[in-house]
């Protein structure tokens, strides 16, 4: 299985936040969810990948060229959609056809006229005037309109009703369907992960938690409840993200770790996951 | 086609809500000049709207974050940069030109006088004036962006009036007479280009590391 996306080492130091030692990997023809809590890092390292801003270190392969090296070869291969639309607001489907047309040696002028088509955006609404769900796909139309193999999604569902969220992940999913195409998509709604994504990294105080299936993370890890005298220093010392209440506790486990325990145990979702993690012991007396 | 020729032609559709403002602007600096008869001034008007211009595609970078687009593109930050400087070369020599070609026929039309003499100093003042104002207000919108970055254009203004004041306390003859030999047309006219190229490859160079520092 070819890797589409390869990041190794990646590093990148701002006054305040530091990004280290970043590394995974994104095989051909899947989705990878990119989660983690706000500044721990998603954005910088998607602007590294784009090289939207200098790195401090490590690299980046798409397609197996480095992506400063050979920054127009790897760019021809990308697509990119960011929570906010990017085209100016008083341009049209017009405007932003010609001005795409101008750097992607395999843009497709009736490709994107049928994308726009089959999105139902009307061609004829300035950008300004479209809702965020046409904006966002409007940004997937250039993205498939110059046969684009690295998708790179930053927050995109963010500000979508969940009509909109559910019609992007049929269209990703489309999208991945041919098995040489595949998606980066950051993202804090993690239901959307849930049914989209085959992989998982998260990212957590600007550096990586865990990469790697989805499935593979999700059972890695068990919510655990339980009353005050359950609580031992024992089980204390496994346990993340410890909440305490009056009558009892809630934590995040390894599922490990849970190894002829009697506590009762229910799955942990994504969002359990990155709440548990990113959250230091709390009492709720 | 360049890629920075590319650039330059995307910033000229980014640039394409300012035309209908930009056009009346240099119509009128054109009236401006026939009805005054002061030609001169009239070009160096035009030139000023010209390199006003130059804030355009940084305009509408900012108000709805299409930095992030130029991010995306197949390009270098240096060919980005480079195609911005076209983009604005093209728009002051265009505006310039029209406007002096716009003034001469206006002039011959009313029965003005008006000879390649003028018609040459006001190209030669008016790019002048241009290029010394982009040199300064391009890496000034880099750095700080269209509406912060406008303090830059009061750096150019700064020193026209400086150097009015000079030559009026001075004195044009003592000053040549300071110059000597450097005085001759044909080595002035020489050094005010290089001095030209000079400027402009200083500050895209400046504006490139500043985009590089700066990232999309």
């Amino acid at each position: 299985m070819d890797n589409i996306l390869d990041v190794r080492g990646l590093e990148k130091e701002y006054p305040g936040f530091c990004l280290r030692d970043v590394s995974f990997s994104l095989p051909e023809g899947y989705i990878m969810g990119f989660i983690g809590p706000n500044g721990a890092g998603k954005t910088t390292t998607i602007k590294l990948i784009l090289n939207m801003i200098e790195r401090g270190g490590g690299s980046v392969k798409i397609l197996g060229l480095d992506n400063i090296e050979a920054e127009e070869t790897v760019k021809e291969q990308l697509g990119a959609v960011f929570d906010t639309c990017y085209f100016p607001s008083k341009w049209n489907c017009g405007d932003v056809e010609r001005a795409m047309a101008l750097f992607y040696k395999r843009w497709d002028r009736a490709r994107f006229f049928d994308y726009l088509r089959e999105f139902g955006i009307d061609r004829g609404k300035k950008v300004g005037e479209l809702s965020r769900g046409m904006q966002m796909k409007l940004m997937l139309s250039c993205a498939f309109s110059h046969e684009a193999r690295l998708l790179i999604l930053d927050e995109p569902t963010y500000g979508l009703d969940p009509v909109s969220r559910d019609e992007l992940l049929d269209i990703l999913a489309g999208y991945i369907e041919n098995g040489q195409r595949s998606v980066l998509f950051s993202t804090h709604i993690t239901s959307d992960l849930e049914r989209a994504a085959d992989y998982i990294t998260y990212i957590k105080d600007g550096a990586i938690f865990y990469t790697g299936a989805k499935d593979e993370f999700e059972d890695m890890y068990r919510k655990v409840k339980g009353g005050p005298e359950d609580l031992t220093g024992e089980l204390e010392r496994k346990l993340l993200g410890l909440r305490r209440y009056s009558n009892g506790f809630e934590a995040l486990i390894r599922t490990q770790d849970l190894r002829n325990s009697r506590l009762l145990t229910e799955p942990a979702t994504i969002d359990d996951i990155i709440v548990f993690t990113s959250r230091e012991d709390e009492s709720y007396e | 086609m360049s890629n920075a020729i590319r650039v330059m032609r995307l910033d000229l559709i980014m640039s394409k809500q300012y035309a209908k403002t930009f056009l009346i602007c240099v119509a009128f600096s054109i009236v401006y000049a026939v009805l005054l008869r002061v030609f001169l001034g009239g070009v160096l008007f035009s030139a000023f709207l010209a390199a006003t211009a130059s804030c355009y595609p940084f305009a509408t970078e900012e108000t709805c974050g299409a930095g992030r687009m130029y991010g995306m593109l197949p390009i270098r930050r240096r060919q980005a940069v480079a195609g911005r400087y076209l983009y604005t070369v093209a728009v002051g020599i265009a505006t310039i030109l029209v406007c002096v070609g716009i003034s001469a026929v206006a002039y011959l039309v009313a029965g003005m006088d008006v000879d390649i003499g003028d018609m040459a100093a006001g190209l030669v003042a008016g790019f002048v004036m241009f290029i010394v104002s982009v040199a300064f207000q391009i890496p000034g919108y880099y750095k700080l962006g269209a509406t912060k970055g406008r303090v830059f254009t009061f750096i150019p203004m700064a020193l026209y009036f400086g150097s009015y004041a000079l030559i009026g306390k001075v004195g044009v003859q003592r000053i040549l007479s300071v110059l000597g030999p450097f005085a001759d047309p044909k080595f002035m006219a020489l050094g005010i280009v290089a001095l030209m190229v000079i400027m402009l490859l200083i500050s895209f160079e400046v504006s490139v590391k500043i985009y590089r520092e700066k990232g999309m």
